[in-house]
Parts: structure tokens; C-alpha cells; sequence
């Protein structure tokens, strides 16, 4: 099986605007916060939530943000690569979203427009009209696995080249914030009205965001022989099923554990060869806790020395985004051996007892780097990286 | 290397609109599972579809074994659940949503309660289709022939019409592995 190299990557997420990773990375490393508080995105309600969303400015519509984003982040990643307009014709493409372009369909309906659902709503919909966009002609492959979308989408390209059937894989993801995510998570008691402290024992929930992040995925001899730079490999994935609860995760993070495990093992790595965990980290309760549980269940005593910390609290939850945002900050920790925080972090709480990197960077050479997500209906998916071959 | 030889040794179907046999199957499934509750026509297809597959390729259930995975595909039926819980907001306000209803607005909701009701730990992919599950079936096939998953229940369930939905799922196996333990095989998978 050949080596997998992440070759570009290309992101728009919140934070001040950005044009390149490195600014991304320079305002995540110090700790910057994009949540505040913001009305919906459609509907007139008198109160406000804390979101982390991104400005697109007065010309374009809400409903148009989800191809917006998704576009710019595709585009970055595209110019990142210098992939050819052959190679890109040959390329495959994985994109994992939970809603899709769920605001035109709320418009649609809080115009009264019920019967006539337009394809933009349709979850296989953005994956198939941003391949015919860009011009990438492989197979295109839409993934739904609620908040581990993202990690899945990479997971599954990265697996596409691993076993032959392609070269170069685009993998992403992307979710727009809504009124009806809101109102969905709301009904959860799933939301803060604090700020979003991930671990911390006054944890009270989760903050939603939005995104859109994409990968290349190369071969190693593909990607040697065209001169391409290496983020990094991926080493492993895998992904498991709870097969315990709609809505909550398995309270002793079964599933995840045995994601991580099964990752590991792909990897040939140890479990103190993972200098950095980027955690799910959503900061509701039961979340923190099963994941604290699955690390340990996972890692044993490497648990304690391995630096773990949740981006979220910065960026939000960016639904289906959130897992290649975040394997993009585990790639960016291993290039520049700076972890990022979990902001907000003040009270210890003694059942969460890892290293979660609080409140500042840390500065340590990270050689392997995992990123974590776990998803409504017990969906888990961990995934490894390792720094570049060394050529 | 050799190659792996993968082998349907399961196949079930059920129509949403099929209601004696679906209810008949599920209080089956009840009665050796105890899960209770089935909400969306949606998921009470594709359960009694996947206990039909399981039944056929002989693999007991609640298994609670992490070497056989989930790969679902669906096509906008989930699109109807959506358009319900959001219709409910504008009438009732953002605080009258429905709690019943929003977890099935994630399409991964049909693949968790399969995976809950069955007690299937491993792999677990759901993938938006447009009108074939054929893709999400060559991926499956893909996990067992590198090892990812031993035994894979792959399909699907797609709309034929408003409010009527048919599933189809398959067991796929490594042929040397179904032989092993007896299994019947329908044919196998050439790519």
C-alpha cells in the first residue's frame, strides 16, 4: 500500500479574515475567539446566540454562504497544490456535510415555497456542482455522518488512495451556521450562554460555527513525482459506531476508543508515539467526559503525556467542517510544532484530569498528531498524521 | 498477493407501504432486541430490511461485534424530515421545535438506529445518494478486501414517491470467510 501525502490545503473559517493558512494558524495559536453574540441567520428572534460565523459582507444572500465558502476554501486548496488541470480531471473528491445548503431550503419554506424543493438542498447536491465548477472529473463522493463528517471524508479519501483505485483525492468539508441548526441544538439544552470552555468543570455546552476546509491527498510516488510539498501523512483511520444512543455518546466512549485503537493500529505507531490529540472538545458535559474516558481507554498511561486540547473553543462547532478544520490544526501542529490552546479553561475538573494545552500555545516538536469526532448516533472517526517522509 | 474473493451472503427488502410485514418484523425484532421505539417510516423500512439480510446470511443478532460495519447510502427522503421539524419552527417559533423530531433531520439517523437496534459496532459510513447505492456497495467491498471490516451490511434506502421509501440491504463477506462458517453465497462482487 503506498503512503498518503497531504499536499494543500485551503480553509475559510472564522477569525479576522484571513488569506493564507499561516495567518489562520497565527491567530488560532494565540488564543484569538471568533464566538459572539449574533442574531440567526434568517428568522426575526429577539434573542441572540453565541456563534462563531464568518462575515461575507451585504452583496451576497445567506442562503448563498454555503457555496461561497465552500468554493473559496476549494479554491485555496487547488492553487496550494499546482495540481495540473489533467491531474485534477483525474481526481476523486469526498466532501462531508450534515445539512448541506440548508439555508436556500429555509428560505424556500419561510417563503411558503413548500413543494418546490430546489436540488440546492439536496445533501449530494454541492459535492457533484463543485466537481463540475472546478472541473474535477474522478469520482465524487458525498459522506453524512453527523459531526464526524468531515474526519470521514478525509479518512475515506485517504483509504481511496491507500488501496489503488486513485492518486490525488480532494477531501472536505462544509457547513453553514441556521435557524434550524439552532433551533435543533437549543432544544438539546445543547448551547452556551457562557463562554465555550472545553474540559473545564464548568463546562455548559457547545457554541455552533461554520466552515469549509479541503485537503489533497496525494500518492507518495504521485506526489514525488510532480515536485509536491508534503503537510504531512496520514498514517491512519478508522471509524465506529456506538451502537448505544440517538442523541448522547456511549457514556464510557466505547466507540471512539475503539476508533482510536483501530487507528493506531493501521498506523504502526505506539500510543506514546501521539504527541497531540485535537479533541472533539465540544464543551457540553457528557462529551468532554466521554472522550477524557476514551483517550485513557485507548492510550493508558501515554493518556497523561500526550497534549490534547479542543480548537472549538475558539472556532465553534462548525458541524460536518469541524473535522477537517481540525485535522488541518493537527497538520499545522506537526509543521510548526506549536499546539494550540483550549481557551476559556479555568476550573480543573478532576474527571478530566489530561493536558488540554490551557489558555496558551505550547511550543513542542509533534511528530504524530490525531484528530477526534464524535457525532450524533454514536458515530466516531479518528485519524492520524505523521510528519513528511524525510526524502 | 492473493486477492480477496467478497461474496453476498444476506440479502433484505422491505416497502414502507408493506405495513403488516413491517410491523410483524418489528415486533420481532423487538422481542429479540428489546429496542421499543421506531418513529419514521424511514427507519422502519431499512430496520426490517437489515433483519431480513441478517436473517438471510445467518449472522445473530443484538451482535455487539466491532468487525462488522454499517455503509448506508440514502437519497432525499431525509429531505421530507427536514421540511417537517423546520415547518415547525415557523409555526411554533424557534422554542417549538420538535425534540422528537430533530435527530432524524441528520441523515446518519437512520445508519445509528440500525446500528443501535442490531447492537453493530464497527465501521459505520452513510453516504447522500442521488438515485444508486452501487457506490457506498464498492466501498463496503473496498473495507473488506483491506481488512478495515471483516463483514459489511451495505445498501440503502431510496424514495419511491411521498412518504414511501424502499430499502435494500446486502451482507458481504470475504468468500473464504463465509465458507468458513457455512454460509450460503448468492454471487460475488467482481469489482
Amino acid at each position: 500500500m503506498t503512503d498518503v501525502w497531504v499536499t494543500a490545503m485551503g480553509l475559510v473559517a472564522p477569525l479576522r479574515p484571513f488569506d493564507t493558512i499561516d495567518a489562520f494558524w497565527d491567530a488560532l495559536t494565540s488564543g484569538e475567539d471568533s464566538i459572539k453574540l449574533q442574531p440567526p441567520p434568517l428568522l426575526n428572534t429577539k434573542k441572540g446566540w453565541l456563534t462563531a460565523s464568518i462575515e461575507i459582507g451585504n452583496a451576497l444572500r445567506p442562503e448563498d454562504k454555503f457555496f461561497y465558502i465552500a468554493g473559496a476554501a476549494l479554491k485555496m486548496a487547488i492553487e496550494d497544490s499546482r495540481l495540473s488541470a489533467e491531474e485534477l480531471q483525474g481526481a476523486d473528491m469526498v466532501i462531508g456535510s450534515i445539512l448541506g445548503n440548508v439555508l436556500s431550503r429555509e428560505r424556500q419554506l419561510i417563503d411558503g415555497n413548500i413543494q418546490n424543493r430546489t436540488v440546492e438542498a439536496s445533501l449530494s447536491y454541492p459535492v457533484r456542482c463543485l466537481g463540475q465548477r472546478f472541473a474535477i472529473g474522478g469520482r465524487l463522493r458525498a459522506i453524512s455522518t453527523a459531526c464526524a463528517s468531515g474526519t470521514d471524508a478525509v479518512g475515506i479519501a485517504a483509504r481511496t488512495i491507500k488501496t489503488g483505485e486513485a492518486e490525488v483525492v480532494i477531501a472536505g468539508g462544509v457547513d453553514v451556521l441556521s435557524d434550524f441548526a439552532l433551533a435543533g441544538f437549543n432544544l438539546l439544552q445543547a448551547l452556551t450562554e457562557d463562554k465555550v470552555r472545553p474540559f473545564d468543570k464548568k463546562r455548559s455546552g457547545l457554541a455552533l460555527g461554520e466552515g469549509a476546509a479541503f485537503l489533497v491527498l496525494e500518492a507518495e510516488r504521485h506526489a514525488l513525482a510532480r515536485g509536491a510539498k508534503c503537510y504531512g501523512r496520514v498514517l491512519g483511520y478508522a471509524s465506529r459506531a456506538d451502537a448505544s444512543h440517538l442523541t448522547a455518546p456511549h457514556r464510557e466512549g466505547r466507540g471512539l476508543a475503539s476508533a482510536i485503537t483501530a487507528a493506531l493500529s493501521q498506523s504502526g505507531l505506539r500510543q506514546y508515539d501521539i504527541n497531540y490529540i485535537n479533541a472533539h472538545g465540544t464543551a457540553t458535559v457528557y462529551n468532554d467526559l466521554m472522550e477524557t474516558k476514551a483517550i485513557k481507554l485507548a492510550l493508558g498511561e501515554a493518556a497523561y503525556t500526550t497534549y490534547v486540547s479542543s480548537t472549538k473553543s475558539m472556532l465553534g462547532h462548525a458541524f460536518g467542517a469541524s473535522g477537517v478544520i481540525e485535522s488541518l490544526c493537527a497538520l499545522m501542529a506537526i509543521k510548526t510544532g506549536v499546539i494550540p490552546p483550549t481557551i476559556n479553561y479555568r476550573y480543573p475538573d478532576p474527571q478530566c484530569d489530561l493536558n488540554y494545552v490551557p489558555n496558551t500555545a505550547k511550543a513542542t516538536p509533534v511528530g504524530a498528531a490525531m484528530s477526534l469526532s464524535a457525532g450524533f448516533g454514536g458515530q466516531n472517526a479518528a485519524v492520524i498524521f505523521g510528519r513528511p517522509t524525510k526524502i | 498477493m492473493k486477492t480477496m474473493e467478497i461474496v453476498v451472503t444476506g440479502m433484505g427488502y422491505s416497502y414502507s407501504d408493506d405495513h403488516t410485514i413491517i410491523e410483524e418484523t418489528l415486533n420481532s425484532i423487538r422481542q429479540r432486541t428489546g429496542k421499543t421505539r421506531f418513529i419514521h417510516d424511514i427507519e422502519k423500512s431499512a430496520v426490517t430490511a437489515v433483519s431480513f439480510a441478517l436473517d438471510d446470511a445467518g449472522i445473530a443478532f443484538p451482535s455487539g461485534r466491532d468487525d462488522i460495519g454499517l455503509f448506508m447510502g440514502i437519497d432525499d427522503s431525509v429531505e421530507d424530515v427536514k421540511d417537517d421539524f423546520f415547518m415547525g419552527v415557523l409555526g411554533n417559533g424557534i422554542y417549538g421545535a420538535s425534540p422528537l423530531m430533530f435527530p432524524f433531520t441528520s441523515p446518519n439517523a437512520f445508519s445509528a438506529q440500525i446500528t443501535i437496534v442490531f447492537d453493530i459496532r464497527g465501521e459505520c459510513v452513510l453516504t447522500p445518494v442521488n438515485y444508486s447505492c452501487e457506490d457506498v456497495i464498492e466501498y463496503a467491498a473496498m473495507c473488506i478486501r483491506n481488512g478495515y471490516t471483516k463483514t459489511a451490511v451495505s445498501g440503502g434506502v431510496l424514495s419511491r414517491g411521498t412518504n414511501v421509501y424502499e430499502a435494500e440491504f446486502f451482507v458481504l463477506e470475504d468468500a473464504q470467510a463465509a465458507k468458513d462458517r457455512g454460509a450460503k453465497a448468492y454471487c460475488r462482487l467482481t469489482k
